[in-house]
C-alpha cells in the first residue's frame, strides 16, 4: 500500500504545485512507519547505515549525550524505529533513554529525551504499535509516544 | 540429520517464542533464518525421505507463523508471508524431481560399478593374454602360417580391450548423464576418484600403447590394414568424446583433495601438481597414426620392389598419387613394356589386396584412387598395330589390282 503511495504521491505533489501556483498542500492521514526496527552497527567512523531504509548518521553526539563518551557506540549496535508520524525513537544496550528525533532538514534534532531504565537497558527492542512505539526489554514493556511514556514506566 | 534437528529446533523455538515473541526484530530474523536453512535443506538434500522430513518442517514453519502474516508483509518487502511460504513449496517440488532422478540413478550406478570390477578383471586377463602374444610374436619360431593366426588373436585381444576400456569409462560417466541432469560438483569428484581407483585413462593409455607396439612387430595382412586403421578412428573418436570430461572430472577430485588436504593440514596428502591427464593418450594417439600410415606406405611400396619395379619415394597419399603418375608418364613416354607394373602389381595386389585401405579419406581418397585406376589401366592398354594396318592396305591393294587385270582382259576380250 504504502509502496504504490510513494510515487503516486510525488506526482500529486508537483501537479498540486503548479495548480496551485505553489500554494500550501498538505496531506494527511499519512503513515511513515516502519513495519520492523533497523538494528545497525556503529561503525569505526561513529557512522550507522541501514541499507533497507537507506538511513545514514554520525552517531557521536548522541555517544556523548548518552555516556559521555565519544567513542562509547563503536562496535555496538544501535537500534533505530520510526513512528507513523516520521520521529525516530533511538535506543541500545546500556541506554537509559530512547531518544526521539526529528529527521525533517537533513538532521536527526532531538525532539524528546525519555528517561525508560536507570540501570540501563540490557537487550531492548523497538517494536511498531501505531500509533505507539513499544519498548521490551525482558520484564520491561512500555508504550512510547513521540513526547514520552504514554504506558508503563521506568524500572 | 543434525540439519534437520536444528532446523526442528528453530521451528520449535520460533513457534514456542511466536505469539509471546517481545521484539519484531528477531521475530523477523527466526524467520528468515529457518527459511534460509529449509532452502539449504532442500538444495541439499539426497533422498526423498530427507525431503519429506523437510516439507514437514516447511508446514511447521508455515502453520507456526501465520499469525504474524501482517507483519511479514510489510517486514520481508519485496516478499510476502505468502509468496516466501510458496517458494519453498515450489523449491520442494523441484528438489523431488531431482532427487527422485538421482535415487533413479543411484540404482544404474550401483549395477554399473558391480560391472566395473567385472571389467577390470577382464581387462587385466586380456593383458596378460597380450604378453603372451607378443612374447610368441618377438621368438618368431612359428610358421609363417602360425604367425598370421597368432597376429589375427592379438589383434583380435587388443580389439576386445579396446572395447572393454570404454566400457569401463562408460560406467564411470554414463550413469550420470541423465536427461536435463547436470553434473554437479560432488558427482564430478566422484567419477575423478572413480577414475584414479580404476587407473582409467591409464588404461586407455595402454591399449594406444600396445596398438603402437602391435603395428611395430606385426607383418599385418594387407587386408587388416582396413581393420587396423577403423579401429584406430573408433578408438580416437571415442576418446575425444570423454576426455573432457576425464579432464573436469580429474580436476574436481584433485580440487576436493587439496581442499582437504589444506583441512587437516596434511601435507602428505597433497596430490602432486595438476597435470592433463589425457596428454599422454593424445601423444600417443598421434604416434599410433604415424605408425600406422608408415605401415601402409611401407606395405605398399613393397608390392611394387618386390616386383622390382621402383617407383620414387612415398609417405603418404599425394606422394603416393605423384609416385603412380609419374611412373605412368615415363612408362608411355618410353614405350616400355609395362605389364608387370599394371596386371601383376596394380591389378593383382594394389587393387585386390590393398584397395579397401587407399580408398579411405585419411589415406588416399576414393576419387583420388578411382583416377591412379583410370591412369594405370589406360597404360595397359595395348598401343594401335600399324603392322595389321599395312598388311590390310596390301591386301587391299592385291585385290584391286587383280581386279583391274581382270576388267582389262575382258575388255581385249570383247574387243
Amino acid at each position: 500500500m504504502t509502496r504504490s503511495v510513494v510515487p503516486g504521491l510525488a506526482g500529486l505533489l508537483v501537479a498540486g504545485a503548479v495548480a496551485a501556483g505553489c500554494s500550501s498542500l498538505t496531506l494527511t492521514d499519512v503513515d511513515q512507519g516502519w513495519p520492523v526496527e533497523a538494528v545497525t552497527k556503529v561503525g569505526r567512523d561513529n557512522r550507522i547505515a541501514d541499507n533497507r531504509y537507506a538511513l545514514s548518521a554520525r552517531v557521536t553526539p548522541l555517544a556523548i549525550e548518552e555516556f559521555q563518551d565519544s567513542s562509547a557506540l563503536i562496535g555496538k549496535d544501535l537500534r533505530v524505529l520510526r513512528n507513523h508520524q516520521g520521529y525516530y525513537f533511538v535506543t541500545g544496550q546500556s541506554f537509559k533513554n530512547v531518544y526521539v528525533f526529528d529527521g525533517s532538514g537533513g538532521a536527526f534534532s532531538l525532539s524528546e529525551k525519555i528517561e525508560v531504565s536507570q540501570a540501563g537497558l540490557s537487550n531492548p527492542a523497538l517494536n511498531q504499535r501505531t500509533p505507539y512505539v513499544e519498548l521490551v526489554d525482558g520484564s520491561l514493556k512500555m508504550l512510547l509516544d513521540a513526547d514520552g511514556v504514554v504506558k508503563g514506566g521506568a524500572q | 540429520m543434525r540439519k534437520h534437528l536444528i532446523i526442528a529446533a528453530a521451528l520449535l523455538l520460533g513457534a514456542a517464542a511466536g505469539p509471546a515473541q517481545e521484539s519484531d526484530f528477531e521475530l523477523k530474523q527466526k524467520f528468515e533464518s529457518t527459511v534460509r536453512s529449509l532452502r539449504t535443506a532442500l538444495d541439499t538434500a539426497t533422498s526423498v525421505t530427507s525431503l519429506d522430513r523437510t516439507l514437514d518442517s516447511i508446514n511447521a514453519l508455515a502453520a507456526g507463523y501465520k499469525p504474524h502474516e501482517a507483519f511479514f508483509d510489510k517486514a520481508l518487502v519485496p516478499e510476502t508471508y505468502a509468496s516466501t511460504i510458496a517458494g519453498l513449496r515450489n523449491g520442494y517440488a523441484v528438489a523431488y524431481d531431482r532427487v527422485a532422478t538421482i535415487q533413479a540413478q543411484e540404482g544404474r550406478i550401483i549395477d554399473l560399478e558391480s560391472r566395473l570390477a567385472l571389467l577390470v578383471g577382464d581387462i587385466d586377463s586380456l593383458r596378460r593374454e597380450r604378453d603372451r602374444l607378443f612374447g610368441e610374436l618377438r621368438a618368431s619360431r612359428q610358421s609363417n602360417q602360425q604367425l598370421q593366426a597368432t597376429i589375427r588373436q592379438l589383434n583380435q585381444s587388443l580389439q576386445t580391450r579396446d572395447r572393454l576400456v570404454f566400457a569401463l569409462l562408460d560406467s564411470i560417466f554414463v550413469p550420470y548423464q541423465g536427461a536435463g541432469h547436470t553434473t554437479g560438483d560432488t558427482q564430478l569428484e566422484n567419477q575423478g576418484q572413480k577414475l584414479q581407483q580404476t587407473s582409467a585413462v591409464a588404461r586407455v593409455a595402454e591399449v594406444a600403447s600396445d596398438n603402437v607396439r602391435f603395428l611395430g612387430v606385426s607383418a599385418l595382412e594387407p587386408k587388416s590394414f582396413a581393420s587396423a586403421a577403423d579401429q584406430y578412428d573408433r578408438f580416437a573418436k571415442r576418446w575425444q568424446a570423454f576426455r573432457p570430461d576425464i579432464v573436469a572430472a580429474s580436476t574436481a577430485a584433485r580440487t576436493a583433495a587439496l581442499t582437504k588436504a589444506a583441512g587437516t593440514g596434511s601435507a602428505q596428502t597433497v596430490p602432486p601438481p595438476a597435470v592433463d591427464p589425457g596428454v599422454r593418450v593424445d601423444s600417443l594417439l598421434g604416434l599410433w597414426k604415424s605408425t600406422l600410415d608408415g605401415a601402409i606406405w611401407r606395405g605398399v611400396a613393397g608390392e611394387f620392389a618386390a616386383k622390382s619395379i621402383y617407383l620414387p619415394p612415398f609417405h603418404d597419399g599425394p606422394s603416393f598419387a605423384a609416385a603412380v603418375r609419374a611412373y605412368v608418364d615415363s612408362a608411355k613416354a618410353s614405350g616400355k613394356d609395362a605389364s608387370v607394373f599394371v596386371n601383376e602389381v596394380w591389378k593383382e595386389r594394389i587393387d585386390k589386396e590393398w584397395r579397401d585401405v587407399l580408398t579411405r579419406g585419411d589415406v588416399l581418397g576414393r576419387e583420388q584412387y578411382a583416377a591412379l585406376d583410370a591412369s594405370v589401366s589406360e597404360l595397359g592398354k595395348k598401343p594401335f598395330d600399324m603392322t595389321i594396318m599395312l598388311v590390310l592396305g596390301l591386301i587391299l591393294l592385291a585385290v584391286a589390282a587383280v581386279w583391274y587385270v581382270l576388267s582389262r582382259r575382258s575388255r581385249s576380250a570383247s574387243a
